[in-house]
């Protein structure tokens, strides 16, 4: 029965999904900007990591497991904060309070120069590095091989959201962070370092995206025309979920990778149909998402 | 200037010329020792530079196929240019994108009146040639696309055309082409029942495949002994983790796999089928597996299994050591672009010289530039030699204006020394045992080629 490898598999996609539309919602949840670059930085983690794998580690240190978990992602999570800061974030700053139409329009611009510097950079061909993939190994699960590298991308960022919710609920950063997003202008009238928390929260947006297209590439290639992809998707789930909240990211990864596990067992044609069906009937019914869009 | 009257004097020469010129003209595409001798001093030929567009999807996913397609056109422009351009003109080409429909056909517009192109190389997308062939014979700009095959660009949408013509083999003989690759390699017909499950692009080209894989395995098999246990209907280049679907696959209990997944998708399918296993529980038959550029499929590709090219051409064949001319284009390319040219590359190529030759031969008959319009008698049931062979330009209907070429797939086997998997043991098929011929009527739903088997392959034998 392969029901067990069903499940994992939903589980797996909407880890990804997560890592992109918590990002997704921490910017929208304070800075209340719409980023459509902001699968771009999923992306360019992808890339990021798919060089320094193939280029950096194995030629020098092999196919070293530990070096393989470590090294790609740590450099690639840092690479994409820098760009990050150093593109987008002024981008951003610039786009607050701006109106939508002017944010979605320079986001929108944004996507396309890192689609464009992709091309510069790594050409039209997809890239991949499978190497931890295999690396990892595979294991027997009701009589199906399972990849082990997907059990640890779960368990990773189950423990990143445990963190990420402790962080929120728990700690005086977090007081801070959920206090701005419900009402900024008491939040910096109350004596809060606006300037300062903003890079933080763009800091921790940048990473979590940098994170995902670093968890994600050692499972499939990356190419031109991901980032719209993975928008497109992230933007539903982040819809059904709730606009700007963390339990909406969590709620809306996961209803948004089960519909597609579900719909592609039934149906298959329908996968698409479905989701964009399931985010109106939330909108008509729930306009601020199942999980409450409040705020982060 | 050429006044009124010189130009219908010239139009109807030229017809007359043309009604017998393109059957029997063989052209050949590449530098050549003996170019067409070139114009007088005062001869009638533009002194301006030929406007050349170029429409290739070289962003987003389809750029892996898209890029290639475009070296292609590059290197025969640059080649020509090196030679002295075509009577003498240089080519200067304009690039514009291709994308979804309505924005490639507004770029196309673009092209024809604020660039004002003299002719037109294009397209890698079946959604996209349906959509500008109109547009090509509304403004009559001599049309070449590359690719985007679908069946019913010259069935359906242009059943008539003048001003487009396509290189590429028509997508119907994809599928049937590694439908009868995979009955003769997996010696199907020895089998007493034949568990398919299939998984496509959600898109033409998927649902052309499919039709045209089951239609042949329906055949040449016979119906009872197929049975179809699973298909899978992706979005194109929307899917990245195919773990669900691979798991499905599994499940069904499948003999064979037919797919024509191509580029990423299937870059990514493959790897991660890797990792489930699949290779060693069920054969794989593709359509387009190797079309990509050759070395992104990896030395890690399964042996054995059906690699498609698109049916059309695989940069090792024909044997280099047999045919020159596949050769020189092969190291011409290597030596330009660092990579080894794909089906697209070859079809892009073939196309600019294609309309070279013609262009040239006109000129001889008529003595002066020749319009579009008496470019196109020279093009008509012409051939032409090109890195892949033979192809041929068809002249009446059904898809007129279709080139036709041997189509071709083979096994996927990893060669140690290029360190990627190639097409081996290339099974060459003549193309009119796999398309439905010139002067055969019947009905186009879904394709010609589809109900042209239905009705004239004989059950239970393999035609090839």
């Amino acid at each position: 029965m392969a029901l067990p490898i069903y499940v994992l598999d939903t589980l797996f996609y909407s880890s990804l999904l997560f890592l992109i539309i918590a990002g997704l919602n921490l910017i929208y949840g304070i800075l209340r900007v719409v980023n459509l670059a902001h699968a771009s930085l999923f992306t360019f983690g992808a890339y990021a990591t798919a060089w320094i794998t193939t280029s950096l580690i194995v030629p020098r240190l092999g196919e070293n497991l530990l070096a393989l978990m470590v090294l790609p992602l740590v450099l690639a999570v840092i690479l994409v904060i820098l760009v990050s800061l150093a593109l987008v974030t002024p981008l951003l700053r610039y786009s607050q309070g701006r109106g939508d139409a002017f944010q979605l329009i320079v986001t929108f611009g944004l996507l396309i120069i890192f689609e464009d510097l992709f091309k510069l950079i790594w050409g039209p061909h997809p890239v991949s590095a499978y190497n931890l993939f295999f690396q990892m190994g595979f294991i027997d699960i009701a009589g199906l091989r399972y990849p082990v590298y997907k059990f640890y991308v779960i368990l990773l960022t189950a423990i990143l959201a445990l963190a990420l919710w402790y962080v929120t609920y728990r700690t005086a950063f977090g007081l801070v962070l959920r206090a701005s997003s419900m009402d900024p202008h008491m939040a910096t009238a109350l004596g809060l370092n606006t300037s300062r928390f903003l890079f933080i929260v763009i800091v921790l947006a940048s990473a979590l995206a940098g994170l995902g297209g670093s968890l994600y590439i050692p499972v499939a290639s990356v190419q031109l025309g991901l980032s719209t992809e993975f928008l497109v998707i992230a933007f539903v789930g982040m819809v059904i979920g709730g606009l700007g909240s963390f339990v909406g990211a969590v709620v809306g990864s996961l209803i948004v990778s089960s519909l597609r596990t579900l719909t592609l067992i039934v149906f298959p044609e329908l996968e698409l149909v479905v989701l964009y069906l399931v985010a109106v009937i939330v909108l008509l019914w729930k306009p601020e998402g199942i999980g409450g869009g409040r705020g982060w | 200037m050429v006044s009124r009257r010189d130009f219908i004097k010239g139009l109807v020469g030229g017809l007359i010329v043309g009604a017998v010129a393109g059957a029997g003209a063989v052209y050949v595409a590449g530098p050549r020792r003996e170019e067409v001798k070139p114009p007088e001093v005062g001869a009638r030929i533009p002194t301006t530079p030929l406007k050349v567009g170029l429409q290739y999807m070289t962003k987003g996913g389809g750029a892996a196929w898209g890029d290639p397609t475009y070296k292609g056109a590059r290197l025969a422009i640059e080649e020509i240019n090196a030679a002295g351009g075509i009577l003498g003109r240089k080519l200067e080409f304009v690039e514009r994108d291709e994308a979804g429909a309505d924005a490639t056909k507004a770029e196309f517009e673009k092209l024809i009146t604020i660039d004002k192109i003299d002719v037109h190389f294009c397209c890698i997308s079946s959604g996209n040639t349906p959509a500008l062939a109109p547009i090509a014979e509304e403004y009559r700009v001599l049309t070449f696309f590359a690719d985007g095959c679908t069946d019913i660009l010259f069935e359906k949408v242009v059943p008539n055309p003048r001003f487009t013509f396509r290189i590429t083999n028509i997508q119907s003989a994809d599928g049937v082409t590694a439908a009868l690759g995979a009955i003769k390699f997996f010696n199907l017909m020895e089998k007493d029942k034949v568990r398919v499950a299939h998984i496509h692009p959600d898109y033409a080209y998927g649902r052309n495949a499919y039709q045209h894989i089951q239609v042949v395995f329906e055949k040449v098999l016979g119906k009872d002994r197929v049975e179809i246990v699973y298909e899978g209907w992706p979005k194109l280049f929307g899917v990245t983790d195919f773990g669900p679907y691979i798991t499905s696959i599994l499940a069904s209990g499948a003999d064979v796999l037919a797919t024509s997944l191509w580029a990423a998708d299937w870059i990514n399918f493959y790897k991660q089928a890797l990792g489930y296993g699949l290779f060693k529980k069920v054969k794989v038959v593709s359509t387009i597996s190797h079309g990509i550029a050759p070395h992104m499929v990896g030395s890690d590709y399964p042996d054995g299994q059906i690699a498609g090219v698109h049916a059309n051409y695989y940069f090792l064949y024909p044997e280099h050591e047999s045919y020159p001319l596949n050769r020189d284009f092969v190291r011409r390319y290597y030596e330009r672009w660092g990579e080894y040219p794909t089906n697209g590359s070859e079809g892009a190529y073939v196309s600019v010289y294609l309309y070279k030759s013609a262009v040239e031969r006109a000129y001889q008959a008529l003595g002066r530039w020749p319009e579009p319009e008496e470019v196109i008698p020279f093009l008509e049931g012409a051939s032409i030699l090109g890195p892949a062979g033979i192809l041929s330009i068809r002249a009446r209907p059904p898809n007129k204006h279709q080139g036709y070429k041997n189509a071709i797939t083979g096994i996927s086997r990893v060669d140690p020394k290029l360190g990627f998997s190639i097409v081996a043991d290339p099974l060459r098929i003549p193309i009119e045992r796999v398309t439905v011929p010139e002067g055969w009527e019947g009905p186009t739903e879904p394709t010609m080629t589809y109900n042209w088997i239905k009705a004239t392959w004989r059950e239970g034998v393999l035609p090839i």
